[in-house]
């Protein structure tokens, strides 16, 4: 089944409280940040964190990243050995601006993949894009290797490079919202709405959740529990839509036995962006085959 | 053959001093004749009492006939704000008196000072729900007290005081208004903390009963909680808590997200049960998971136009909503934990004050926990028998109390346990607990932060929880889980001394407490 | 040569660490838990070490209720703190 990618956790590498505590709110995605939420001094105890974290515990079917500093920095480069070599299989990269920045990353992946004996590919990459320059470029960065799996829209940092204030109304980035969802599904891949930073304001939350989800994004960032709940809720299909769909996936796969060219729902004709949308309300319903 | 002797009686009538059928008669106002005759009935127990109010505590406990050697009682609906038991323990002290027992319905942190009585020998004996802080301390590590604590449930304290186990020479009933004859209420006065259901077995079968409020009223005090028929003396003082910590003002449900996952879990459990329809009755915790139960289910009941008979407890503001909005018809109260709550006796006569007698004693005519229907019910630790502690921690220090928790289980149709699957490092979900205070056989599921377990007796309900998508594991896995997180603990070294008796509400022994090294 | 890493609280713990020549690996504990967890805190700090191939050093570890990755976590990081601690 397909990874769903609806709550994306962050967390900060350098508490261990998190790595304790988050998984039992099922997101589909956990971010250990190493960069941001990290002071420079703390930098190489969150790293050690981390891999001590992944090396022993459990986190059943959550998808784990690290958030790994630029590659431009003394920690970027040692941020992705260490943790790749203690088990981490997602990269996030943060401020992806060009292919450049993706291939760069990708290469080193080649090498530490090699050095380790493991498939060239195994480790995935989330871009991170979080400047004007990032969101224009999105498709070049969205196609520049085979390892992203998402793009992730990051408001905070593009509106402070717009030179503009993020706030609850969103009509700032109104076009990135709009383009990073089509970018990512034209290429196949995931695409995750920014984070909303004020945890208090649950009604905010669920109201740029809801149209993340109209816009086409697969998932949400989350910085608390709450919001990984609501999250879920919000992504879930209605028991009316799971009934519907399950007829409209059911028709389909009788159409394909008796060979038949078109498929009919209730006398009317159904094209395969209905079928494949009803697959994957199927999927976001947890329904396995 | 009669006999027809007669007597003039005061009002000058001829009596018969025997009547065949009635046997000796006793005349009027008759006094005791030389030769040792008839006794006059109205000796030192004729009530001419005008008030029963005495100066002062001390004149009240010398009144008492208190002596070395007996039985004291206090009630806890003060809880941590309580200043009464201190007073009086001060008093007593003081006095000289010594080897006393005090069978308290709990103790809290506001009563530390007793640890100073045990020292000097002035208490001798302890019998409560529960133990906390300092006082736990001194009796499991440093053993001060030479009898083991009796621990009982609060409907086991009521059974062990009716069958006459314990005696009661003098209880001290703390009231937040009283008239001068004993007529007394929690519910007005500044000090007002609600329903006196701890207190009412005391004053029904203690010797001497000794009333003590900081709100003397004028006679009649209304409402009556216990009345003047069961009071020997009444004494006023400034003040009998601190108000700030009897109660908050309202409760409110927690906005922990863990608690708030667990409850959710806990709310689709109950619901599936099928449990949760009209009429239908509810114990709810007074806070974390156990009250935020009450949230999810007030949503399903709104939805699926659901009026619940009664919600029992351990009542607080947030119960007194739901009332309020229709949701329940009554709440029977035992013990009113905040503000709000208290208040909501004067405007609903749905509020009910009901005694722990009514409440859990397992030997009366019938108790409401068989009526109960659901409850949720919280542990320190439970084992893989579903057995559950709540009253010492995995440390093996005395930390908490029975309180109703076996009453409770023993009675209602569903008990769960909500807990999460560890505090801090410490596996909630463990081997053998390291007290039994509720056993497994009253128990019908565990829900935890990171999985449900169903006990296995209870395969109708399990039945009914597969495939709801609810994370259902076995209990055994539960305890692995927490185990592979924290790593599997030392087991704690125990004393040979026995420092406490947990005693189950029938009077049998369900546990020992040895001290800890 | 000395490091330090961690913080109090949260389930987290602070690890002195203090390099030395000889007298193999000596681990001090500090902790609520002790009587329950010492043995697995001493486990942890001295792992930490021997995979860091550190055979003498001296660990002193205030546990907050802290996990084994924790304990293991911070005493490598005061490890390599030590290392850079050259004076």
């Amino acid at each position: 089944m397909k990874k769903l990618r609806r709550s994306m956790l962050f967390c900060p590498a350098n508490e261990p409280k998190m790595y304790i505590d988050a998984p039992i709110y099922k997101p589909d995605c956990i971010i250990f940040d190493l960069e941001d939420s990290i002071l420079y001094s703390e930098k190489d105890s969150a790293r050690d964190l981390l891999c001590e974290a992944i090396k022993t515990l459990d986190f059943d079917d959550i998808e784990i990243y690290a958030r790994i500093n630029q590659l431009t920095t003394e920690f970027g480069e040692c941020d992705v050995w260490e943790t790749v070599k203690a088990g981490i299989r997602n990269i996030r990269l943060p401020m992806c601006e060009d292919k450049q920045d993706v291939e760069r990353l990708d290469a080193l992946l080649s090498s530490i993949e090699k050095d380790m004996g493991i498939e060239n590919g195994t480790i995935k990459i989330q871009c991170a894009i979080e400047t004007p320059k990032g969101v224009l470029n999105a498709f070049e960065i969205a196609k520049s290797s085979k390892r992203v799996t998402s793009i992730s829209f990051g408001a905070e940092d593009y509106t402070n490079s717009l030179g503009t204030d993020r706030t609850k109304n969103s009509i700032q980035f109104v076009y990135a919202r709009s383009y990073i969802p089509l970018v990512a599904s034209t290429v196949g891949i995931d695409s995750i709405d920014t984070v909303w930073s004020d945890v208090k304001d649950t009604e905010g939350f669920i109201k740029e959740t809801q149209e993340a989800k109209f816009l086409g994004f697969s998932g949400k960032s989350c910085i608390h529990p709450t919001q990984v709940m609501e999250v879920r809720k919000i992504y879930s299909p209605s028991p009316l839509e799971i009934e519907k769909a399950e007829k409209i996936v059911k028709a389909a796969v009788d159409a394909e036995k008796e060979q038949r060219g078109v498929v009919l729902v209730d006398g009317k004709m159904i094209d395969v962006p209905i079928i494949k949308k009803a697959e994957r309300i199927l999927e976001l319903a947890e329904i396995k085959e | 053959m009669k006999r027809l002797d007669y007597m003039i009686n005061e009002v000058g009538r001829k009596i018969p001093t025997y009547i065949e059928g009635i046997g000796e008669i006793k005349p009027y106002g008759v006094k005791k004749h030389s030769s040792g005759g008839i006794v006059n009935i109205n000796n030192e127990n004729k009530r001419e009492n005008k008030s029963k109010l005495l100066p002062s505590l001390r004149d009240a406990i010398i009144k008492s006939g208190l002596k070395d050697g007996m039985t004291i009682s206090f009630h806890h609906h003060l809880r941590n704000g309580d200043y009464v038991l201190n007073m009086v323990m001060k008093e007593i002290s003081s006095m000289g008196i010594k080897n006393l027992t005090i069978l308290a319905s709990s103790l809290t942190q506001a009563h530390e000072s007793l640890v100073e009585y045990i020292k000097d020998g002035t208490i001798t004996g302890l019998q409560t729900s529960g133990l906390r802080g300092c006082l736990a301390r001194e009796i499991s590590k440093n053993c001060i007290l030479k009898t083991p604590v009796i621990f009982r449930t609060h409907g086991g304290r009521v059974r062990a005081i009716k069958s006459g186990d314990i005696k009661i020479d003098v209880a001290f009933i703390a009231a937040s208004c009283c008239d001068e004859m004993g007529n007394m209420n929690g519910q007005c006065g500044k000090s007002s903390f609600g329903s006196m259901g701890y207190a009412m077995i005391d004053s029904l079968y203690a010797d001497k009963v000794i009333a003590i409020t900081d709100n003397l009223v004028d006679y009649p005090a209304y409402p009556i909680s216990i009345n003047q028929t069961l009071v020997d003396y009444v004494v006023e003082v400034d003040s009998i808590g601190n108000t700030e910590l009897i109660g908050t003002g309202t409760t409110r449900v927690t906005s922990n997200p863990r608690e708030l996952l667990i409850a959710d879990y806990a709310s689709k459990v109950l619901i599936e049960s099928g449990l949760v329809k009209q009429n239908f009755s509810f114990q709810a915790g007074s806070g974390g998971s156990s009250l935020a139960v009450a949230k999810y289910l007030r949503e399903y009941m709104l939805k699926n136009n659901i009026v619940g008979s009664f919600a029992l407890g351990g009542i607080t503001s947030y119960m007194v909503e739901m009332l309020e909005n229709g949701l329940f018809r009554s709440l029977l109260d035992v013990q009113t934990f905040d503000k709000v709550a208290v208040d909501s006796y004067g405007r609903n006569k749905n509020h009910i004050e009901m005694s722990a007698d009514m409440y859990a004693n397992p030997d009366n005519k019938g108790c409401v926990v068989d009526k109960l229907d659901i409850a949720v019910l919280s542990a320190t630790e439970v084992d893989v028998n579903y057995n559950v502690n709540v009253i010492t921690a995995s440390t093996g220090d005395v930390i908490g109390a029975v309180g109703g928790h076996p009453d409770v289980a023993a009675g209602a149709k569903l008990t769960v346990i909500v807990t999460p699957l560890m505090r801090k490092r410490f596996p909630i979900i463990v081997d053998k607990v390291t007290t039994v205070v509720t056993p497994g056989t009253c128990v019908d599921a565990v829900i935890t932060d990171r999985g449900i377990a169903v006990n296995p007796k209870n395969q109708k309900l399990l039945e009914l929880l597969s495939n709801k998508g609810l994370p259902l594991v076995t209990i055994e896995e539960l305890r692995d889980k927490a185990q592979r997180i924290t790593g599997k603990p030392e087991t704690i070294k125990f004393g040979d001394k026995v420092i406490g008796v947990v005693e189950y509400r029938d009077g049998s022994i369900m546990d020992v407490i040895y001290n800890v090294e | 040569m000395f490091g330090s890493a961690g913080k109090e609280g949260k389930q987290d713990c602070v690890v002195n660490v203090n390099l030395r020549d000889n007298g193999g690996i000596e681990v001090k504990i500090k902790s609520k838990v002790n009587k329950l967890f010492g043995k697995h805190i001493e486990t942890a700090a001295t792992k930490a070490a021997y995979e860091m191939k550190v055979k003498n050093a001296l660990i002193e570890v205030y546990d907050f209720n802290s996990l084994d990755f924790t304990i293991k976590a911070r005493t490598k990081t005061a490890i390599k703190r030590a290392w850079r601690d050259v004076k």
